[in-house]
């Protein structure tokens, strides 16, 4: 492949040279990247551009610097040839005018970088993976979630072992699920990811370890017999330092001790989502050992869904009698489990047809066709730009083409080396763009997004990319090259070679090719200024929305005691130690817990009985989102209390269970009634609590949510093992959370901090999209103004350079430097205003689109619409009107002399 | 080496020599060697870190013939036994070990002053 490639390039020297060494350098080459070959394929890439670029230059210095001694050639001997020649006087034209070529080169480089470096992103997220052997095989399988229920949620681990023992369909029925453990070492205790999966997924997928071995039959047939551990590659690099002895070691995890087999592929993140490194993996016979999950029925119990299933076909099975098949089985499991498994069925999907799970593509793909419409419009300028500024340099060479035409040159030849100059300098403007999309793509990744779970993408520019970026720099050449030189090289000899340049004036249409780009180039810079606009208000939407909690500053950290080995009747003791050990750090002067904080990553909710409230229909209980909470807690966050009481002091373990809950249940479940004295069930555990009062509505999930049902029960009646401590006092919020994480190890070294920030970094969660989206349109808008303005800017000052001699007619007849800017300005402004009322016009009709990604502004926002088009137009004003002063400064004699 | 006054003169034009001429000229100075074989020398001679892609070792080797520094081997019976007649060989000629060693004594003439400025006890510090 690489060999003929290389070929092909040596067609670029001269024919003599070729017959001469043609097959020794091939040899040669060879032989390189055979020995660049044994330090990896990175390193036979590089080689193969090395190769070529070694071939290029010599071509290059071999053809513009012919040899005294050999005769010049007259005619071209082959196609080749005569495209060298086009590219030698491509290169010339383009030395020759250095402020254009940089200009052009700078104006790719940013078209081409944006498209890249988004692209790149979305390769990384969308479109790569792990290589997988024969990946056609490959299905995922889903559990459906009751009747007309979610399609493709999570199955049960019974559920898995039925698919696996009850089909002939699959040669390999394979499972995981993310866990979450404690890694102990000797003098500290540090959370970890990791997966647990069947001992045959990594066999099912095809997937070779960097280190010692996956998991052997053995590990996955008996509950914790095996505690072996395939540690991640990254993990492996950063906690061992690449240690290659670590195989056969021990690590202690969770309170066990765990053998390392093995070590995964380089390539190999974790099967839950791209992005998310997992730091392990386990047997899924060791889930039950995990102190997180401390129960035994997790891999019995139907009902208890939350695993992931991947299957290999076997070869003689289609996906369409796989699907029939799982069909029949959820019918059996139906009649077998009604309980489990009523309106439940398998579905299949080819993992082909998944990027990362069949919920979030769907929104992954929406935003990621959005970013690339958006750099592809920067792209779309860039060209326009471009062709514009080629059609006035055409205007300019219409005497050499012409006296080219007259002598016999065919338009084609024409045509094709304007293209040639065009293909050059876009490739050139491609290279550019690498550079800066690299550039772009470093600082994306040293972008963690305000979750706690290490986000690595691997977002270089692989191969994929470079194919990509060929493409739109080769496609971007031929766009803005195909029409000015279509144009350029109109056969009308006579008029041009009669020196009849004063005759265009008369002929001058209205509305030609160069006023066409003009126009659309205003209309997308007018789209994407818009968009920018609606996002940077949406930006300001979203941090004045009322969330119901109070934004002061304060200082957070997050404990999972059941992970840390706590048992649960200590649980309560320990957290009511912390928060007195936190109270008196100095300068704190507020403590609260929670389970979790509002606006947080997860959400959760409980099954509650109310008497007198029917559940909604096709339900046996109502499902409500609730927190456990400390006394302090609704005082500490702000939330006010509207009737009754919060939860307090005197509600203890013995007392009566209280509950408080949020205006919306209360509208919701008593409409019109007091819900205070009323009582709310919990089914699962059987115990009944009196609600004793009703507070102000929080923001729970998102911050584009409507106000939901939400219920607070009491820490000290409901021991939680996952705890958030929120202080807050004199001192700098960045200072409480060191002392909190002080606290937390001085009062059990045990403790497993899963999190720990101050609220500031906390709400950044959820503005992290409006940021996300804020920035981008912000940049790529502003990228599409700059480009639009210069690109009018050189069209103006071009139409007013060949009006000179009018203007110097018109100012000898009496016209004053004001009637002169007026006369230029005019015809300028009026191309962009039919510009701006079109973008304007394209922006109101993609509001529905644009709606759903904005929060707290309509998608025809009025200041937004008043303020963008009045910048835009004003600059465009700016770009024409520096050019007209300098047209009304012509001195009329000198203006009547030139030509 | 004592060159005669006018040779080196006329040789000076070419000093520095570019590094890629220099180290072909250097792998040829021990016996005549096709391409491949100048590859090997060279990776040889500069511990790996200079490899002669094709078209510049090509490049150069016509630009050293043009020069007359080196020639071919064109006769059957100059070239080693037993190998094909494909591989092009090159020798060095007379002219091309006097610019060798021109360059060579003007490095030495370059380290030397180097050294005596610095010492080298203080460059290994």
């Amino acid at each position: 492949m690489s060999r003929l490639s290389y070929r092909f390039l040596l067609y670029l020297l001269p024919a003599r040279f070729r017959a001469a060494h043609a097959s020794e350098m091939e040899n040669l080459f060879a032989e390189a990247l055979h020995d660049g070959g044994r330090r990896g394929r990175l390193a036979r890439l590089f080689g193969w551009f090395r190769g070529a670029f070694d071939v290029v230059s010599l071509a290059v210095r071999l053809r513009l610097a012919p040899r005294r001694r050999n005769k010049p050639t007259k005619r071209p001997r082959n196609t080749m040839d005569s495209l060298l020649q086009d590219l030698r006087y491509a290169f010339r034209n383009l030395r020759m005018r250095p402020l254009f070529t940089c200009i052009a080169i700078l104006t790719l480089g940013l078209g081409i970088g944006a498209n890249t470096a988004v692209f790149s992103v979305v390769n990384a997220i969308l479109l790569s993976g792990v290589p997988l052997r024969a990946p056609e095989e490959l299905v995922e399988v889903y559990t459906s979630d009751g009747e007309g229920g979610y399609p493709y949620s999570v199955s049960s681990y019974p559920d898995y072992v039925d698919l696996a023992e009850r089909t002939d369909l699959f040669s390999g029925v394979a499972a995981f699920e993310a866990f979450f453990s404690r890694l102990e070492t000797e003098d500290d205790t540090e959370a970890v990811w990791g997966e647990v999966v069947s001992h045959n997924l990594f066999s099912t997928l095809g997937l070779e370890p960097a280190l010692g071995r996956y998991f052997v039959p053995d590990e996955g047939q008996t509950l914790g017999t095996h505690p072996v551990v395939v540690l991640g590659y990254n993990f492996w690099k950063q906690r061992f330092g690449s240690d290659s002895s670590i195989v056969g070691q021990t690590i202690r995890l969770g309170g066990l001790s765990y053998t390392v087999v093995g070590v995964g592929a380089e390539e190999l993140q974790g099967f839950t989502a791209p992005g998310f490194s997992m730091d392990m993996w386990i047997p899924y016979m060791m889930l039950p050992s995990l102190p997180s999950s401390g129960n035994r029925e997790l891999l019995t119990a139907r009902n208890n869904r939350s695993i992931f299933i991947k299957a290999r076909l076997r070869p003689n099975v289609d996906v369409d009698h796989a699907r029939a098949a799982l069909g029949t089985l959820s019918i059996q499991l139906q009649q077998a489990y009604p309980d489990e498994w009523e309106g439940r069925e398998f579905n299949l999907v080819p993992t082909e047809d998944v990027a990362i799970h069949p919920l979030v593509d769907t929104v992954l793909y929406s935003v990621a066709g959005m970013l690339m419409t958006v750099v592809g419009l920067v792209l779309l300028i860039a060209c326009t730009n471009l062709a514009g500024l080629l059609l006035a340099r055409a205007a300019e060479r219409k005497k050499e083409i012409a006296i080219r035409l007259a002598l016999g040159a065919r338009r084609s030849q024409l045509v094709r080396q304007f293209l040639t100059e065009t293909v050059l300098l876009s490739l050139i403007g491609g290279g550019a763009g690498l550079l800066l999309a690299h550039w772009l793509l470093r600082l994306l990744v040293g972008f963690q997004p305000p979750i706690p779970v290490p986000i690595n993408l691997d977002v270089g520019i692989d191969q994929t990319v470079l194919v990509f970026t060929l493409c739109v720099a080769l496609l971007a050449g031929l766009f803005f090259g195909l029409l000015p030189a279509l144009q350029a090289t109109k056969p009308d000899v006579a008029p041009t070679l009669k020196d009849d340049v004063g005759a265009g004036i008369g002929r001058q249409r209205r509305f030609n090719l160069k006023n066409g780009l003009l126009v659309t180039q205003v209309a997308i810079s007018m789209v994407l200024l818009l968009g920018a606009g609606l996002f940077i208000r949406s930006l300001r939407g979203a941090q004045d929305v009322d969330l119901g909690f109070s934004l002061r500053e304060a200082g957070i950290v997050w404990t999972m005691m059941e992970m840390s080995g706590i048992e649960r009747e200590e649980w309560e003791i320990l957290a009511s130690t912390l928060e007195e050990r936190a109270a008196a750090i100095p300068g704190v002067e507020q403590v609260a817990t929670a389970e979790i904080l509002p606006l947080g990553v997860g959400f959760q909710t409980r099954i509650i009985d109310i008497p007198g409230v029917d559940p909604p229909p096709g339900d046996d209980h109502h499902e409500i989102a609730f927190n456990i909470v400390s006394p302090t807690y609704l005082d500490v966050m702000e939330i006010p209390v509207v009737a009754g009481r919060g939860i307090g002091e005197e509600d203890h373990e013995g007392s009566t269970p209280v509950v408080a809950i949020s205006e919306t249940a209360a509208r919701r479940y008593w409409p019109g009634e007091n819900p205070i004295g009323r009582e709310i069930v919990t089914p699962r555990n059987e115990r009944t609590y009196r609600i004793v009062g009703v507070v102000k509505d929080t923001k729970v999930w998102t911050i584009g949510e409507e106000y939901r049902p939400y219920v607070y029960f009491a820490r000290t009646q409901n021991p939680t093992s996952s705890l958030m401590m929120v202080a807050r006092g004199e001192i700098p919020e960045a200072q409480i959370v060191g002392e909190l994480r002080r606290t937390v190890r001085e009062v059990d070294p045990q403790l497993v901090l899963m999190d720990s920030k101050t609220m500031t970094e906390h709400l950044s969660v959820m503005l992290f999209a409006p940021r996300m989206a804020a920035l981008l349109l912000g940049v790529f808008g502003l990228l599409a103004l700059v480009l639009a303005s210069t690109g009018l800017y050189g069209v103006v000052a071009f139409t007013v350079s060949r009006r000179v001699r009018e203007v110097g007619i018109r100012m000898s007849l009496g016209a004053d430097q004001a009637s002169v800017i007026k006369m230029v300005l005019r015809g300028a402004m009026a191309l962009v205003l039919i510009g701006a009322i079109i973008g304007l016009t394209l922006t109101a009709g993609l509001a529905q689109l644009i709606a759903q990604f904005l929060y707290g502004v309509s998608a025809i926002d009025p200041i937004t619409f008043v303020v963008v088009p009045v910048v835009l137009v004003g600059v465009a004003f700016l770009a024409a009107y520096l050019p007209a002063r300098r047209a009304s400064r012509i001195d009329p004699v000198e203006a009547l002399r030139s030509e | 080496m004592t060159e005669s006054a006018p040779a080196a003169e006329e040789l000076d034009r070419y000093l520095p020599l570019k590094a890629q001429w220099f180290h072909i000229l250097l792998a040829l100075s021990e016996e005549a060697k096709h391409g491949s074989g100048i590859v090997r020398s060279v990776l040889d001679q500069t511990d790996g870190k200079l490899r002669l892609w094709p078209a510049t070792l090509y490049g150069s080797l016509e630009d050293l013939v043009a020069l007359g520094w080196i020639e071919e081997l064109t006769e059957l019976g100059e070239r080693p036994a037993g190998e094909s007649e494909k591989k092009r060989f090159y020798r060095i000629k007379p002219s091309g070990a006097r610019v060798l060693t021109a360059e060579a004594d003007r490095l030495q003439a370059l380290a030397r002053a180097a050294l005596d400025r610095v010492g080298s006890g203080n460059l290994a510090r």
